[in-house]
């Protein structure tokens, strides 16, 4: 970690733990910031002990800790497949994940056998991906990406099919799975634990991702062990991805939206970008999940409508003011 | 005497549809400078990148520094072989001066950040290379020129034994080709070597000690640069008549239009 | 059949229907839309295009003359025998023309309006049923029982149905009210409002929906909307005929009256789901539970 870079990154904590307090206070039923101090110190009302410590708290922990997830996944992903582009879901992860939870949503299991079908069916999706894409033993961004495509289209058609056939009663359920919606994030312990152990992880290789990201010809000469690297990438991000998927569905555009605004913003080091963007893709979630859940209150939206209604404008605002991406 | 820097094996080139006949014991020692002559096609671009370890040989094998190169540590092979590629990917923007100060990878640990000598090496490579005032700027927004002058830059600031350069004058206008092949001559100078593709001979014969003349069909023959002027050996190579002449005691060789 | 979309008000205005001088061979019935149908008698080949028409025909006696029907139609058991022409949502066309039907009755707010108006366009006659009250559904009975031989048996069914729905709200209706949560669905978390024939069941049983205000016909909710508003009991719906686990998931949540004095219901959705006749016993079933909820 660069001296230069902790400024930035205190800057982003206070702005996540200031998000953190809004997705806590904010809510469609509105409490005073005075009975949240009073819950937070033991007392309160049992209703205010249950909407925040019960209802609140572990939501927005899930929503920070899968925003964080899903932004580090796709700087991750950019970097491996050299492609600006790329967000978690190219290789098609987020439709064997799809595919596989609305399977569980069908045979009537309960959240947590969603959930692990839904981690089962990205890294079922994911290894294909490998497999196929490696068949030939070169790691070309092209062929994984194009395989990736492909392979992603096959998992909509299935998913196509599904909703297509199910009943009625079962419809809302997946379309708002595969839109993505916190409603039942109750857990955060994984996400969070995930998260952490992947950024210690990663911050020592920062350099090494820097060198990367200008071609694995230039990286290899460079002293970097390509093939390795670009394996623990793969794996690590699939992971990752996996991980917000089953807390949250498939919410899309913050894996895409926030490494290009921390480039935007802050630079292109990954030892700045990797963290910078956790928190980011943290604030970002939160937020956006604070507005779903308040916005019509009573009534609830997904949160993946959010992220993109709100990202798409801010992110549009900022290229167009910027001279290069 | 030391062992050579870089050594061929029995070396043999893959590239699809050669034949397998032609077997390469070659040897690249320290203050020497080679240029890799021969056609489009001939395979320059391959030897070059299967001797820096980017690519794997059909067979035979390459030894550094009297080891076999696959029993150095990639970031050790660093520090001996460098490479200046053709194409640069820059689908990423980096600040000018970053990418100049990724030639240190190989010489730090993963968790340490480049030190204040580090950031002097860089700066001095840049300014080498006329490029001092560019340094906050992004990469993506440099003329070709500037790009494979920075792209020099991070090389000299990786410091390696041996310079692999594949065609280091591309994009450069004059002044900058000449400035460019005297700083690898400096380079080699101080005890380092050079092994650079080339399509210019007269370029190669004014700063190469040695030549390595690759022919379409897989042979080759190398040695010292007065050995291997031979103009028929060159018409050979290019499958073009040449003429020469005499310039302020340098040969040089220009092609001879071909009569109907 | 709850996740009908919304329907615009003017759905609602029906027009009564007059007891026409019918000639012996013709038949005048008018739908939902206001529109006058007229029909050649006698009507032989019916197809329904949503499972509560499916379940409405045979309570008018006029099941035996079904000859397709879509999915999920289930109810009664002879029902499931019909030949499939596709979901409510997706029909069969070319299988819906291959059974020669001289009439279809679609689902206004259901069916993919540009494939029922391609059969109209075809000459096939299409009723339209879109029951949003308890009169409605009577009234589908009643005109359902035109189409037979004995319009009796449907008259009979409609004045049963119409009876026992008075016989609740002159029973229940005017005791005190009891705040109701309507669970539809737990995952997304959904409720019903006030145009909704659930609330118009709780309605008559004195029961007050807490959701009833909400814009949404099926609106998607908060769980702290749920906390906050702490009804006396909470009634589940889900899919099938036994109890959805979900509804044991509030009692974590002891401070819901409802969990507190254990109020926490099912009802089959078939019974309170569907715009059919079993509505009264679902709705019976209702008034007796927040009838537990008053005596607690």
């Amino acid at each position: 970690m660069l001296a230069q870079h902790w400024p930035h990154l205190l800057l982003l904590l206070l702005i996540a733990l200031v998000s953190l307090i809004t997705g806590l206070l904010l809510g469609s039923v509105s409490l005073p910031p005075a009975s949240v101090l009073a819950v937070l110190t033991g007392e309160g009302t049992s209703l205010e002990q249950t909407l925040l410590l019960e209802l609140r708290l572990p939501r927005v922990a899930s929503a920070f800790a899968t925003g964080g997830l899903l932004a580090t996944a796709g700087a991750l992903m950019q970097i491996l497949l050299r492609n600006p582009l790329a967000d978690p879901y190219v290789l098609g992860l987020s439709g064997g994940a799809g595919v596989a939870a609305l399977l569980a949503m069908l045979a009537g299991l309960g959240s947590l056998g969603i959930s692990s079908a839904a981690f089962a069916g990205a890294l079922i999706s994911t290894l294909l991906v490998f497999a196929v894409a490696r068949g030939s033993g070169s790691w070309a961004p092209t062929r994984l990406l194009l395989t990736g495509v492909v392979l992603a289209a096959g998992w909509g058609a299935l998913i196509s099919f599904i909703l297509s056939t199910s009943d009625t009663h079962q419809l809302p359920g997946m379309l708002y799975w595969l839109m993505g919606d916190l409603a039942q994030a109750d857990r955060p312990l994984l996400p969070w634990l995930v998260l952490l152990l992947a950024l210690a992880f990663l911050m020592p290789l920062g350099r090494t991702l820097n060198v990367l990201a200008r071609g694995s010809l230039q990286a290899a000469a460079l002293g970097v062990s390509v093939v390795r690297m670009e394996g623990l990438i793969y794996v690590l991000a699939a992971l990752l991805t996996a991980v917000a998927v089953t807390v949250a569905g498939t919410v899309g555009f913050v894996g895409l939206l926030v490494p290009h605004l921390v480039r935007l913003l802050l630079g292109y080091d990954q030892r700045l970008l990797l963290p910078a963007s956790a928190l980011g893709g943290g604030c970002l979630l939160v937020l956006a999940d604070t507005l779903a859940r308040t916005l019509m209150a009573p009534e609830q939206l997904p949160v993946g409508v959010i992220t993109a209604l709100l990202g798409v404008p801010f992110f549009l605002l900022l290229l167009y003011r910027s001279k290069h991406l | 005497m030391s062992p050579p820097l870089l050594e061929t094996r029995d070396l043999l080139l893959d590239i699809p549809g050669r034949p397998t006949s032609s077997r390469w014991n070659w040897q690249i020692r320290a203050g020497q400078s080679w240029a890799i002559l021969g056609p489009n096609g001939a395979g320059k671009t391959t030897l070059l990148m299967t001797l820096a370890g980017l690519r794997k040989p059909r067979s035979g094998s390459l030894q550094l520094d009297g080891r076999a190169l696959e029993k150095h540590s990639s970031s050790a092979r660093a520090r001996y072989l460098g490479v200046l590629f053709q194409q640069h990917q820059d689908d990423f923007p980096a600040r000018v001066l970053d990418t100049a100060l990724m030639g240190r990878h190989p010489y730090l640990r993963s968790w340490q950040t480049e030190s204040r000598e580090d950031q002097e090496l860089a700066r001095r490579a840049l300014q080498r290379m006329d490029l001092e005032d560019l340094q906050e700027r992004n990469l993506q927004t440099l003329s070709g020129g500037e790009r494979q002058r920075l792209a020099l830059a991070t090389l000299l600031t990786q410091d390696p034994q041996l310079l692999l350069l594949d065609e280091p004058t591309n994009h450069l206008d004059l002044h900058h080709q000449m400035a460019v092949l005297a700083l690898v001559e400096e380079e080699v100078s101080q005890g380092k070597s050079a092994l650079m593709t080339l399509h210019d001979i007269n370029l190669a014969v004014r700063f190469c000690s040695h030549l390595f003349l690759l022919y379409p069909d897989g042979q080759a023959c190398w040695g010292t640069r007065e050995e291997m002027l031979e103009l028929k050996a060159l018409e050979k190579l290019y499958q073009q008549p040449l003429m020469t002449t005499q310039v302020e005691g340098q040969t040089l060789f220009f092609p001879r239009s071909v009569r109907k | 059949m709850i996740f009908c979309k919304r329907i615009g008000a003017f759905f609602l205005f029906f027009i009564c229907l007059a007891n026409h001088q019918a000639t012996a061979s013709s038949l005048q019935l008018t739908d939902a839309l206001g529109r006058e149908i007229s029909l050649e008698k006698p009507v032989s080949r019916i197809i329904s295009l949503a499972p509560h028409i499916t379940e409405n025909l045979y309570a008018a006696g006029a099941g035996n003359l079904l000859v397709g029907a879509v999915n999920f139609s289930d109810y009664p058991a002879a029902a499931q025998e019909i030949p499939r022409v596709g979901g409510y949502n997706q029909l069969d066309i070319e299988g819906i023309l291959a059974l020669q039907p001289d009439l279809v009755i679609a689902w206004h707010s259901g069916n993919p309006l540009p494939q029922v108006e391609q059969l109209q366009g075809l000459g096939i006659p299409v009723y339209y049923s879109e029951p949003r009250t308890f009169a409605d559904i009577a009234r589908n009975l009643r005109d359902f029982s035109q189409l037979t031989v004995h319009p009796e048996v449907g008259e009979e069914a409609a004045r049963k149905f119409e009876a026992g729905i008075a016989q609740l709200r002159e029973d229940f209706s005017q005791r005190r009210p009891v705040r109701v949560f309507y669970q539809v669905w737990e995952a997304p978390l959904m409720t019903i409002n006030h145009e909704h024939l659930i609330h118009q069941a709780l309605d008559a049983c004195g029961g007050e929906n807490i959701f009833a205000e909400l814009d949404n016909l099926i609106p998607r909710i908060s769980r702290e909307a749920v906390l906050q508003a702490n009804p006396e009991a909470i009634i589940g719906g889900g899919m099938g005929e036994d109890t959805p686990a979900w509804v044991d998931n509030w009692r974590v949540f002891d401070e819901l009256q409802a969990v507190q004095n254990n109020h926490l219901y099912f009802i089959p959705p078939s019974l309170l789901q569907r715009a059919t006749p079993r509505l009264l016993q679902g709705s019976q079933l209702l008034c007796s539970q927040l009838e537990q909820v008053r005596e607690s």
